[in-house]
């Protein structure tokens, strides 16, 4: 832990806390953004990135990612609109509470738990990721594709026809990561004879597409939807005895979030709403969650930002991404050349010390800001849709354009903008079709050399103790919902 | 006579038959990919995988299919024509990029979309544009040294 610290306090120069001052006030702002999160956010930079070293890069991903979600807390407390979907749950006690005039008391409560959240995950992150990326350091191809189909079946972990559309999106992504050239034979595939396509399909037009062009789009169908702004005064410090009243909630969502992070493809929305129940459950005030319960905002809150540093934990130590986001800077991190995963401990350590810094900076930046500025960041939420979107349609162009130089990529992006768009009308996420993009190769490779290891002989993933613990893993979590559905039918019966 | 009239159960159904027809589009195009000569052939070969791939989710576009057939009727809301209209800027936006340079066809596209979207402020809409647009300009030009297609217009950027 002492030399992770010292290694944080050597990385973090002045220009590379600018870079995570800017990535937090940008967070925040974006947060604040109904349709903006933080993933359409990262994406739309990743361009930017390109530009960076690869250490600044992931400082300056890491800290929009830690403020986008409690920038996401501004509008669902003013506008009960959540400006990023993992505050979704931060909306059904604050902007009760910003009804009834506390507003102000509701934002410093989103700021404190967001913060101690965040650093609690940091810490787990800073003691977890050493651990398990050590675990793995032994793990060959078969470990790695039971790993990375594990990381794949998550998808499906929540169950219902969602789960099964997650797991098409997924399978369609790892389709994506197919196109270009076959490394092993050379054979090209899914390239329709287009040059452009012989390396494959780039992520950033992908992810443009997917993320911005396609709200841009589903924006469209929103215009004549009206925001209601309650008034605020400025941010208030929690006091004693709303600590008195939320600790256990922040105590519930911290540890909560971050261990729901850490599962691979279950993000912040699904913490914070998970959280909510749970310290609802567990109030002695049941009866004020949903009405302004001051709980109500702190759990989700905290479980949020908790689930950033646990999504960072099999991103960095495993190279599988814990969340949509994660998938993003992980996207990011391999056009940069970069892979992360075990071997990046002892090779690249300066990678973990800015992941590290800068994540605790921007928790504490924004912790300054939230207190200081909120009154400023809700001023957001008043710009018009026909003012702002535009600006994201040109982000968007210059981001798809920008890496490769090409206009084939600017069409890509367009492609999956309205791709995305049908996607999201169907009930389809694009997150799921990002991870099995980020992940297709790495399971295609695996998968190959596993079975050049075992001779052509499937069977041979028996013989690995760790890969088959790990599809046991998945089978369950596949079939629970299924297994929980037939319970319940068979109790019904029962009744 | 005419048959009974198709009456899609629930969207699903349509996205089930969507799924199962990209599936089966992308199976048959595996079949066109290169065969390599099997003296050179090591492990699988490069079609295996994504039939693999495809395999699986033409399955879970069945389950999903099945699944969707006791679900009630229902009908998405209608595509709005601003939506159509939207794309249709967006695909004129990126035809006309190339020749007239990003600034320009940017902040024309700016304008444009802000004045499809229901404001009539031009005045505003050109405010908020030209600012974006040098900013933009600046950033990746001029800073982080990103060239851009910049058209007949491009040497008033300098």
């Amino acid at each position: 832990m002492i030399a992770f610290l010292t290694g944080v306090q050597q990385i973090m120069t002045g220009e590379l806390l600018l870079v995570v001052f800017i990535g937090t006030l940008l967070g925040i702002f974006v947060g604040a953004l109904p349709g903006l999160s933080g993933s359409t956010t990262s994406a739309l930079l990743l361009p930017l990135t390109v530009t960076m070293n690869p250490v600044t890069a992931i400082a300056f991903l890491g800290a929009i990612y830690c403020a986008a979600n409690y920038g996401g807390s501004i509008t669902a407390i003013l506008i009960n609109t959540p400006g990023d979907p993992s505050a979704s749950a931060t909306a059904f006690d604050g902007y009760p509470m910003a009804a009834r005039g506390e507003a102000g008391r509701a934002l410093g409560m989103s700021a404190v738990a967001s913060t101690i959240g965040g650093i609690f995950s940091v810490l787990v992150l800073v003691v977890a990721t050493p651990l398990l990326s050590r675990f793995a350091y032994s793990f060959g191809p078969p470990e790695y594709f039971a790993l990375a189909v594990f990381g794949l079946s998550m998808l499906g972990a929540v169950g219902g026809a969602g789960a099964l559309k997650s797991l098409i999106a997924g399978c369609f992504g790892v389709l994506l990561a197919c196109v270009g050239m076959d490394l092993t034979t050379g054979v090209e595939r899914f390239t329709f004879g287009l040059p452009d396509l012989t390396d494959g399909i780039s992520f950033v037009p992908v992810l443009t597409g997917l993320f911005a062009v396609a709200e841009l789009i589903d924006q469209a169908t929103r215009l004549d939807e009206k925001l209601v702004r309650l008034p605020m005064a400025a941010a208030k410090l929690p006091t004693v005895g709303d600590f008195r009243k939320a600790g256990k909630s922040i105590g519930i969502g911290s540890i909560l979030g971050t261990l729901i992070g850490v599962l691979p493809a279950l993000g912040a929305t699904t913490a914070a709403i998970i959280t909510y129940n749970e310290v609802r459950r567990f109030s002695r005030y049941k009866e004020e969650f949903g009405k302004g319960a001051i709980e109500g905002i702190a759990g989700p809150e905290a479980a949020n930002n908790s689930a950033v540093g646990g999504s960072m934990v099999p991103t960095l130590a495993l190279g599988i991404p814990g969340s949509a986001t994660t998938a993003i800077i992980l996207a990011g991190l391999l056009v940069q050349g970069v892979r992360p995963g075990p071997h990046l401990f002892n090779e690249q350590p300066q990678f973990l010390y800015a992941v590290f810094g800068s994540m605790l900076a921007a928790n504490l930046i924004f912790l300054v800001l939230g207190l200081f500025l909120a009154k400023l960041f809700a001023m957001i939420t008043l710009i018009p849709n026909a003012l702002l979107w535009p600006g994201v349609l040109f982000c968007s162009v210059i981001g798809a354009y920008a890496p490769n130089q090409a206009m084939g990529d600017v069409w890509t992006m367009l492609a999956f903008g309205v791709i995305g768009f049908f996607f999201r009308r169907h009930g389809f996420s694009p997150a799921p079709l990002v991870m099995g993009l980020v992940l297709g190769q790495m399971v295609e490779e695996s998968l190959k050399q596993s079975l050049l290891i075992f001779d052509q002989r499937w069977m041979g993933f028996l013989e690995r103790p760790i890969a088959v613990t790990l599809f046991i893993v998945t089978l369950t979590l596949l079939a629970l919902p299924a297994l929980a559905r037939g319970v319940r039918a068979l109790r019904g019966r029962a009744a | 006579m005419p048959g009974p009239r198709v009456r899609w159960r629930h969207p699903d159904t349509r996205a089930a038959i969507a799924v199962l027809a990209v599936a089966a589009a992308a199976f048959a195009i595996t079949f066109t990919f290169e065969t390599v000569p099997q003296a050179l052939m090591e492990g699988m070969g490069p079609e295996r995988f994504p039939q693999l791939v495809i395999g699986m989710a033409s399955a879970l576009g069945l389950l999903l299919l099945w699944r969707s057939r006791t679900l009630p009727p229902e009908a998405l809301p209608a595509i709005p024509a601003i939506v159509f209209a939207t794309v249709g800027l967006l695909v004129a936006t990126i035809l006309v990029l190339p020749w007239l340079g990003v600034v320009p066809t940017m902040t024309g596209a700016m304008i444009a979309l802000g004045y499809l979207w229901g404001e009539r402020r031009l005045w505003l809409l050109a405010a908020v544009a030209l600012p974006f647009a040098a900013g933009v300009h600046l950033l990746f030009v001029r800073t982080l040294g990103i060239s851009l297609p910049v058209g007949p217009f491009g040497f008033i950027l300098g």
